[in-house]
């Protein structure tokens, strides 16, 4: 395979990577919106030790 | 007999004069001397005054509401488990720094209280001078001078204990506001012992057994030695706060109770330069730094010389990390054939990761001097001068937490405005916090003060944070004026005492604004730099005003010199610009730049403004991916290419802009959730964008009128 073609694909995959990470991220922040642990930077700590 | 009956608690130290006061109080006659611990057991007699049954109890003298005596734990007992309907805190009016520490452990007990100033005729003849009702308000409670040995006051105090059960309980806590870690660790505590004892305890008392658990008053811990769970968490708390900040938590408490103290006795009461002041390190820096003309000087001199060694000592570490940044973009370019992969991880994520990573060394040193600053007690001396400045404005500095903690993070402060009680000044400091220049727009002014004033970038910084500080005042002013009304709430500003800073806490301290900036890098500005990347790059078949390949070519083909290949460069110079302006990021950017254009901004610099919003590091890592193609090297290079972009009055707007404009994504749901509501975190954007806006372009005007 020429690498123009992996190019091609290592450089969507990188850009569906970033896209899927920001879309998580937003959908983390939307899902904690108003909430208690919305903008806390602890909030992934206390999700791993079960307390929110 | 009367019909309406009340109890009060005589309370105090040891050999303050309370058996003293209780007997005239009362007319008995126990024994009395001048040492302490005469009364080892409570002892309750009755008086009438004004139709009322009086019942006094002595207790024993206490220095502490934590149970190390069994006196102490007579004393404690009573006031907490029999309930008396009044508190009467005893104080040496002489020795209020001693005589306090016992009232600050009162407060948090939340019962009704009265301060009686005993041996108020021996503090005069010292000097001392009390303003009586500034130490009520700050103490939330009625304060009465008396001489237990004449009986001076006695009727007073009578007068005052009748006022106070006639009127609605108000107990009301100016609150002592714990170090940010211990805050939230009361808190986690506090949550558990209100779900262990449903409907049992008030939130003042929950706070009260939280703060006894975590100073390890072993009483309390017996008590609540069935509910394992907590005992185990109040375990761990202990432990990772001592690890954090090396030492334990009954100093943490201590040293901001003393805190309490020295900010409550700062404001109310003067005394002569004695030998006890000359004694006394913390009393005598005192008037150095909290001299009322020198005070603010000296301050800014602190600032000045802390950017002056952020600057200067930087800029070694910050050279070698450029030049390592550079030797890793060249090898890296060298594996990965022409192409798209190459463009993306050469001028995407290696620009604006070495773009950025290269400020580590500064916000490292920043924080050491912050570091030392808090540890010292110098950092809160800071802010205590800031609220002495705001009082003309009938402005108390509890809003002004924030701009101690906003320097490192806004999120972080906007929480720990928590310790305010008073809703209206909460909300001011919540709305007041993004305006202090937090460490991530750092790399921002280090970038462009080195970019557009190298001989005095640190001058410049220091004037950004001199900005800040102002921009916060000002605006606490106007929301407090205009947004939220209501009147001022007493406050007081901890003083803790002078320390000499351990080695380990400001490592820590270092260590984990460090780490945080790295993993910042890592992840976000990572992911913006990567699509920043690809906005700038696509659509890749943007039409052309003209063949470029052919002009450039036939440009190319001419006699060879200087000027042939300056002509050549300004060709492939605007081809980019022209692909550039076409790409999705050109188009949004030159759609909203308008918005900017008063300001002197360019679209490069509208697409800074709107990454930065994910967070303020990425503005840097924006301008480090859009000018990865004209600029030789990471750094230097990434100034030297700044430099030609802009005149240096629209960097200086543009500079007060990043500093004032709207919240990053995580400030805004820090403000959502404190406040509760969207609508909060929507003005805080609208009218920090409108602030900035309005002084950028005052700078920009002001500028050019000047040049």
């Amino acid at each position: 395979m020429s690498w123009e073609i992996w190019d091609v694909a290592v450089v969507t995959l990188i850009g569906a990577a970033c896209l899927w990470l920001v879309v998580r991220r937003v959908r983390r922040f939307l899902d904690r919106a108003g909430g208690p642990c919305c903008g806390c930077p602890q909030a992934r700590k206390c999700a791993k030790e079960d307390r929110l | 007999m009367a019909d309406k009956a009340v109890t009060v608690a005589l309370v105090g130290n040891p050999n303050c004069g309370k058996t003293t006061l209780f007997n005239r109080l009362t007319g008995a006659n126990d024994s009395v001397a001048n040492y302490p611990r005469v009364t080892v057991a409570a002892k309750v007699l009755a008086i009438e005054h004004r139709g009322w049954t009086i019942n006094v109890a002595d207790l024993p003298g206490i220095y502490s509401a934590t149970s190390a005596s069994s006196e102490e734990r007579v004393g404690r007992d009573f006031i907490h488990f029999g309930a008396p309907d009044i508190i009467v805190n005893v104080l040496d009016a002489g020795n209020l720094d001693r005589s306090l520490f016992l009232t600050t452990q009162l407060i948090e007990m939340g019962r009704p209280r009265l301060l009686v100033l005993n041996m108020i005729d021996e503090a005069r003849r010292k000097g001392i001078v009390i303003d009586i009702p500034a130490l009520a308000v700050m103490l939330g409670g009625p304060v009465v001078e008396t001489v237990g040995s004449s009986g001076g006051g006695i009727g007073a105090l009578l007068d005052a204990i009748v006022d106070l059960a006639e009127s609605a309980p108000s107990a009301r806590h100016p609150g002592i506001a714990y170090d940010p870690h211990l805050e939230a660790a009361i808190t986690r505590v506090r949550c558990m012992i209100a779900a262990l004892h449903p409907g049992n305890l008030s939130p003042g008392q929950s706070r009260w057994l939280a703060i006894k658990l975590l100073e390890g008053d072993e009483d309390i811990l017996a008590r609540e030695g069935d509910h394992t769970l907590l005992i185990a968490a109040v375990g761990r708390e202990r432990n990772e706060l001592a690890r954090t900040h090396g030492q334990d938590c009954e100093e943490m408490f201590a040293h901001a109770r003393y805190g309490f103290i020295h900010g409550v006795l700062a404001e109310a009461r003067s005394q002569p330069m004695g030998a006890d002041v000359a004694a006394d390190p913390t009393q005598m820096l005192d008037r150095i730094f909290l001299h009322r003309i020198l005070g603010l000087p000296i301050f800014a001199l602190l600032l000045w010389l802390m950017f002056e060694a952020t600057f200067r000592v930087g800029s070694y570490p910050m050279a070698w990390l450029e030049a390592g940044m550079k030797w890793l973009s060249d090898h890296i370019a060298g594996f990965i054939p022409a192409g798209m992969t190459h463009d993306l991880v050469i001028d995407g994520a290696i620009a604006g990761i070495g773009g950025t990573i290269v400020f580590v060394p500064n916000i490292v040193i920043l924080f050491f001097f912050m570091a030392l600053f808090s540890e010292t007690g110098y950092l809160a001396r800071a802010a205590f001068l800031m609220d002495r400045l705001m009082h003309p404005f009938g402005l108390h500095g509890k809003a002004f937490i924030p701009l101690v903690l906003g320097f490192d993070c806004n999120v972080p402060a906007i929480m720990a405005t928590r310790t305010i009680e008073s809703a209206r000044a909460r909300l001011i400091a919540i709305l007041i916090t993004p305006f202090m220049a937090c460490s991530a727009r750092l790399p921002v002014f280090i970038l462009f003060a080195g970019a557009f004033f190298p001989d005095w970038a640190e001058t410049v910084v220091f004037g950004i944070y001199a900005t800040s500080i102002l921009a916060s005042m000002a605006a606490a002013v106007v929301i407090g004026k205009l947004v939220v009304h209501g009147g001022n709430e007493p406050f007081v500003m901890e003083l803790p005492p002078y320390r000499m800073p351990s080695a380990r806490a400001v490592l820590f301290h270092m260590a984990e604004r460090g780490v945080n900036f790295l993993h910042k890098v890592g992840v976000v500005i990572l992911i913006g730099s990567i699509i920043i990347w690809f906005l700038q790059e696509f659509p890749r078949d943007v039409p052309s005003s003209r063949d470029w390949g052919a002009a450039i070519a036939e440009l190319s083909a001419g006699p060879a010199g200087p000027e042939r290949d300056q002509a050549v460069a300004a060709l492939d110079n605007a081809h980019r610009q022209e692909r550039l302006e076409h790409s999705y990021l050109g188009r949004i950017s030159v759609a909203i730049t308008p918005v900017f254009a008063p300001l002197g901004f360019a679209w490069r610099d509208t697409t800074a403004i709107i990454t930065g919003f994910m967070a303020k590091e990425v503005v840097v890592a924006s301008y480090a991916v859009l000018l990865s193609q004209s600029r030789d090297s990471e750094g230097a290079g990434l100034r030297a290419a700044l430099a030609g972009t802009m005149t240096p009055v629209v960097a200086l707007g543009f500079m007060v802009f990043v500093l004032l404009y709207a919240p990053c994504f995580s400030t805004v749901g820090a403000i959502w959730r404190e406040t509760g509501s969207w609508r909060w975190a929507a003005f805080s954007i609208g009218f920090s964008f409108a602030i900035a806006w309005a002084l950028a372009f005052v700078t920009v005007g002001v500028g050019r009128l000047l040049t």
